[in-house]
């Protein structure tokens, strides 16, 4: 019979359920181990055996912590712990006895002792120990301004004290900062690890805090190690501490983290474990001079030293010690703390550290197997790029070279002819030679150029089409990396590098990535105008332009959009007149800016001129004539139109369809607009059907986490909700939310909307609480981007606010969120009245119910 | 200061679901309400067949066995034995079969009178295959209430499993659950997930993060249905555990 491979259940062939049933019903359990019902009996001044309690000084998922005095044999004060009651249960109790008994294992000047276990009158387990007192160890040495040195010192003692542990068999698996108490013994500080074995329950309650409590799950996590955040992952060792520690040493070098806090807040759960798991963080030297200057002297001064001292004491092998602590392959890792602090001793001693800097190819390896991604056209592309570029430097040098021995062959011509024809056999000979020679060179010169062309076509050829639906984490890292090496790698070829930036800033844009195109247009447009060195801008400064304000739409620069839309629009009519068909589509971009900003009239326009030149220039069935009637019909259903709007997207649809068959990104774009067009004439049914085709064929052709996908599936979760299906539509918004955060970021005005959508769904469903949080959060980041003015968004969420609260009974909050709404609604310009009658209407019905609760009639 | 960064403990109750079909059916033991009898229909079709093995196991022939299950809930939708419950009887499981019990003691004349009565069918259940399922039941000599609550764990899951394949219908992901669903329980013998991402034209990084999610959520669905058989949340657990203990036996 088979046997599960993880609890040795044996699985009988009556069990039709995948897997093993034991391990689902475990997993279920532990899905609340730490949150059920779990209360807390005892208050200071109660006694527990001998001990009296004083004050609480700590709480867990399962257990309770006191400061307690004993009187007998010796008084002293004690840490008391006690499980909580209704966690009780025989397995919780086991495991609760588990972690005294390993406790007890241990003997170090620098782990806390237990002194002692019993269980009260009815039955549930304590323990007692050492009671630590005193500081973080980081906030210790910053409170001391403890130097460098005497930083590694301290925590050559913490290593000491974990590789002890680790000879007991006991791995603490939560090693951080609050678990790392200095405290003073005959003015000394003795740093003392606390709290083992408790990290076993943060680690099995990591997975279902995906959104409660993430601020404290997020506290926990920035500390594990790349095995542990993976999911369901049991496979845990004692390099799972170094690497723990190489998180300590990074915190005590640098007072930041690895990766960040508030960073990894802002990312979803996937993100988090992404960034952990595939992410190198920066070395700590690195880390220490990004930051700005105020930051580091202050850093600086926690060490009672200078910036510079402080970067070159960190640079170089401290930076290797905490990045081989720091491995994603924990094989990699220092094998035991002890080697961890042989090297920081060998580092004090000015010997050589066995942390070495990994080599390029280690690294290349690295990436590789990160990424393993099966798209040949990005594969290629990588090759290309991190040896291409390679490749291309050394053929500019070897163009140097050869145009040296070139010119060097050509004196030696000029002093043969002037020893007059010694040898006429010679001679010619010779001049052969150099011939040859300056051939050489020619084509030395023209290769390096067919490198660069080599890698702006495989640039060109990626994006979302080559690589359809794939992740696209690898794409985006090597878009950074090469970006990164443009620069110091051809300086003096100010041309080939704006081509290559402009591409990337395509590629980008392709990726979603509109912060990155930004940049890359804008370096793409200084770099051209320094190639072009004061003379007039050319046709490839107009079509970076162009891409710079479709980057700075995208990202809801929409003010900044404009004047660079028209510079390019000016340029481009200047040097090539006005029937051509990248005008065309330049033009239609700004129609799509006009349109954003509500100027429609101007917006039609601008289409319809666009639409002219395009049919002239290049035919009625082009996919660009297509395109700018996709615009037009979502101007219709603007103006309210829809029947006009279906009849002109159907056209597009058509179109596109022939163009580019039905597994194209534009296709499930045309299909949304479809859907938006039949929702606005009330076909609910036949939009919904339209809206899943859309979102299917998105799923199918674009990762995963592509901003567009976000769009239809706002849309489709929008009509779900608007046909009372609640459920769908909640989930449906949750995907949305996720991939906004993720690729929009926490700030962006299209977040704020999901999340206010994914509230009112939430709200519809009952879910209040959760609908609260969404509400408060869509809110914060729209009165963030219109603090200025009064915006009918703002007024909109403090509405929902104010609905959900009333449905929680919190009355005084809602009437004060209501009341805001109103005020704003009052402030701004143009007909609120409807708005307004809502919002006085809800204000009623809240003061209502606050009478009605209060009891006054 | 000692502090302890446990895992954080925020209250979870908004992310369950914290009504128990037993809880309701309890609470309206004697009177008449037609969610209480929603709830308990639902409640007999899930478990239906752990019963009927029970009484099989117990050396009824299928017939008759298949007779007295449907004739015990028949008597048990008509609330015949609940008037004497209290919200202090316990977990449906146990109910079930301690009413069971005396139900094959004293009532089973009264059954088949009930039955020629041409008493109607208030559940359906898939009457096909019953004795298929039971005969591929472990046959070592378990007692039959060991059998029954092995049953009952497995029934758990596959109602579980049940919602859980509804759920991604519902979201149109099925062709992802139907690919996917064998790592659901988390079994490590499972192919890897390459195989996975190609068909579902998926990364593989985006097959295991939808793993994770099935996994999780199919766990919570395994909560939440113990959960409706329990009289009250804070008994989740103990039921779970009973229910592992039942199949590690």
């Amino acid at each position: 019979m088979r046997k599960c491979a993880r609890c040795g259940t044996a699985l009988a062939d009556d069990v039709s359920a995948p897997g093993c049933p034991v391990c689902v019903l475990q997993g279920a359990l532990e899905l609340s181990e730490t949150g059920s019902e779990a209360v807390i009996l005892e208050k200071p001044g109660d006694c527990i055996g001998p001990y009296k309690l004083l004050e609480k000084i700590g709480e867990g998922g399962w257990g309770v912590v006191y400061r307690a005095q004993q009187e007998e044999p010796l008084p002293r004060q004690v840490a008391l712990k006690i499980i909580k009651v209704g966690l009780d249960t025989a397995r919780m109790i086991a495991r609760f006895d588990l972690e005294r008994r390993a406790l007890a294992l241990m003997e170090h000047p620098n782990i806390a002792r237990v002194l002692d276990a019993g269980a009260t009158q009815t039955g549930r387990p304590y323990f007692v120990m050492e009671l630590v007192t005193g500081p973080r160890i980081t906030d210790y040495c910053d409170q001391q301004q403890l130097s460098t040195v005497e930083r590694l010192n301290l925590f050559t003692q913490v290593c000491k004290a974990v590789q002890h542990a680790h000879t007991k068999g006991i791995i603490h698996r939560d090693l951080k900062p609050s678990n790392v108490l200095v405290g003073l013994q005959e003015g000394q500080p003795v740093p003392k690890v606390i709290d083992f074995g408790i990290a076993k329950a943060a680690q099995q309650e990591e997975e279902q805090t995906e959104l409660t409590g993430a601020g404290q799950f997020i506290g926990t996590v920035a500390y594990m190690s790349p095995e542990q955040v993976e999911p369901g992952s049991d496979d845990i060792d004692t390099r799972s501490d170094i690497y723990g520690l190489g998180v300590l040493l990074y915190e005590l070098l640098t007072g930041r983290m690895p990766f960040e806090r508030q960073e990894l807040l802002r990312a979803g759960l996937g993100e988090i474990r992404r960034r952990i798991c595939q992410e190198e963080p920066p070395k700590p030297s690195t880390r220490l001079a990004r930051l700005a200057a105020g930051d580091l002297t202050s850093v600086a001064q926690r060490h009672r030293t200078q910036p510079p001292t402080l970067l070159h004491s960190i640079r170089g092998d401290l930076d290797w010690i905490v990045m081989k602590a720091l491995e994603k392959d924990r094989t990699r890792r220092y094998e035991t703390a002890i080697a961890l602090a042989a090297d920081i001793r060998r580092h004090l001693d000015n010997e050589e550290v066995a942390a070495r800097p990994p080599s390029k190819l280690y690294r290349l390896q690295k990436l590789l197997q990160r990424n393993k991604l099966a798209v040949c056209a990005a594969g290629a592309v990588f090759v290309a790029l991190v040896l291409g570029l390679g490749v291309s430097t050394w053929l500019l040098f070897r163009e140097r070279a050869a145009r040296q021995r070139a010119d060097a062959a050509e004196r030696e011509q000029s002093r043969l002819r002037a020893q007059a024809q010694e040898s006429q056999r010679r001679e010619v000979d010779l001049r052969k030679r150099a011939e040859a020679n300056q051939k050489k060179a020619q084509t030395e010169a023209e290769k390096s150029k067919q490198v660069a062309q080599f890698l702006k076509e495989m640039l060109n050829g990626v994006g979302p089409s080559a690589a359809k639906g794939r992740d696209t984490a690898m794409l985006r890292d090597i878009l950074d990396r090469t970006a990164a090496r443009l620069g110091p790698e051809l300086t003096n070829q100010p041309e080939v590098e704006a081509d290559l930036r402009s591409i990337l800033g395509q590629v980008n844009e392709d990726l979603g990535n509109y912060p990155g195109a930004e940049l890359m247009q804008r370096q793409a447009i200084d770099r051209r105008r320094a190639a072009l060195g004061g003379a007039e801008d050319d046709l490839k400064v107009a079509a970076s332009l162009n891409s710079l304000g479709v980057a700075l739409e995208r990202e809801g620069k929409l003010a900044e959009a404009e004047p660079v839309y028209r510079e390019g629009l000016a340029l481009r009519h200047k040097l090539q007149g006005a029937e051509n068909a990248e005008l065309a589509k330049n033009l239609s971009n700004l129609g799509n800016l006009l349109w954003r900003l509500n100027r429609l009239a101007e917006a039609e326009a601008a289409y319809l001129e666009a639409l002219s030149i395009s049919k002239k220039t290049l035919g009625h069935g082009s996919a660009q004539v297509g395109a700018i009637t996709a615009n037009l019909a979502i101007l219709a259903a603007t103006r309210g139109k829809p029947a006009e709007a279906e009849s002109l997207f159907r056209q597009t649809l058509a179109l596109d369809l022939k163009l580019l068959g039905s597994d194209h990104p534009t296709i499930a774009k045309d299909l949304s607009n479809l859907g938006n067009s039949l929702q606005d004439q009330g076909r609910r049914d036949e939009a919904e059907e339209v809206y899943w085709q859309a979102v299917a064929l998105g799923r199918k052709v674009l990762d995963n986490q592509h901003p567009d996908l976000a769009i239809w599936l706002n849309n489709l979760g929008e009509l779900l909700a608007a046909k009372g299906c609640a459920d769908e539509a909640a989930a449906i918004h949750q995907e949305c939310v996720a991939i906004r955060l993720a690729r929009l970021g926490s700030q962006h005005l299209y977040t704020a909307l999901s999340l206010f959508n994914l509230a009112r769904a939430l709200h519809a469903q009952g879910r209040l609480t959760e609908a609260e949080i969404m509400y408060r959060e869509a809110l914060a980041i729209r009165q963030h981007r219109w603090a200025e003015h009064p915006h009918i968004d703002v007024a909109q969420s403090l509405d929902g606010l104010a609905h959900v609260l009333t449905d929680a009974g919190k009355l005084a909050e809602a009437e004060a969120a209501e009341r805001e709404s109103l005020a704003l609604l009052r402030d701004m310009p143009g007909d609120q009245g409807r708005d307004i009658a809502r919002a006085v209407a809800r204000l009623d019905d809240i003061l209502s119910r606050q009478k009605a609760a209060s009891g006054t009639p | 200061m000692m502090p302890l960064e446990d895992p954080p403990n925020a209250s979870r109750k908004d992310w369950f679901v914290t009504t128990t079909h037993w809880g309701l059916v309890l609470s309206a033991a004697g009177a008449a309400s037609p969610a209480a009898d929603a709830a308990l229909n639902e409640l007999c079709r899930m478990y239906w067949y752990p019963l009927y093995a029970y009484v099989r196991r117990r050396g009824y022939s299928p017939e008759d066995a298949q007779d007295l299950t449907q004739g015990f809930f028949e008597r048990l939708l008509a609330r015949n034995f609940l008037e004497n419950l209290t919200p202090q009887k316990g977990k449906f499981r146990c109910f079930l079969l301690a009413a069971m019990n005396h139900f094959l003691a004293d009532e089973w004349d009264k059954a088949r009178a009930v039955k020629r009565g041409g008493g109607k069918r208030p559940i359906s259940v898939e009457e096909v295959g019953l004795e298929d399922r039971f005969l591929r039941e472990p046959a070592d000599g378990q007692s039959p209430e060991k059998l029954f609550d092995r049953r009952w764990a497995l029934s758990v899951l596959d109602e579980a499993q049940k919602r859980l394949e509804a759920e991604y219908t519902r979201l149109r992901k099925s062709d992802q659950y139907q690919r996917l669903k064998i790592y659901a329980g988390g079994d490590e013998d499972a192919p890897t997930y390459a195989a996975a991402a190609a068909e579902l034209k998926m990364s593989e990084a985006s097959v295991r993060a939808a793993v994770f999610q099935l996994r999780r959520r199919y766990r919570q669905l395994a909560r939440e249905v113990v959960a409706q058989t329990v009289p009250t949340a804070s008994e989740i657990d103990r039921e779970l555990e009973s229910l592992i203990e039942a199949l590690r036996a």
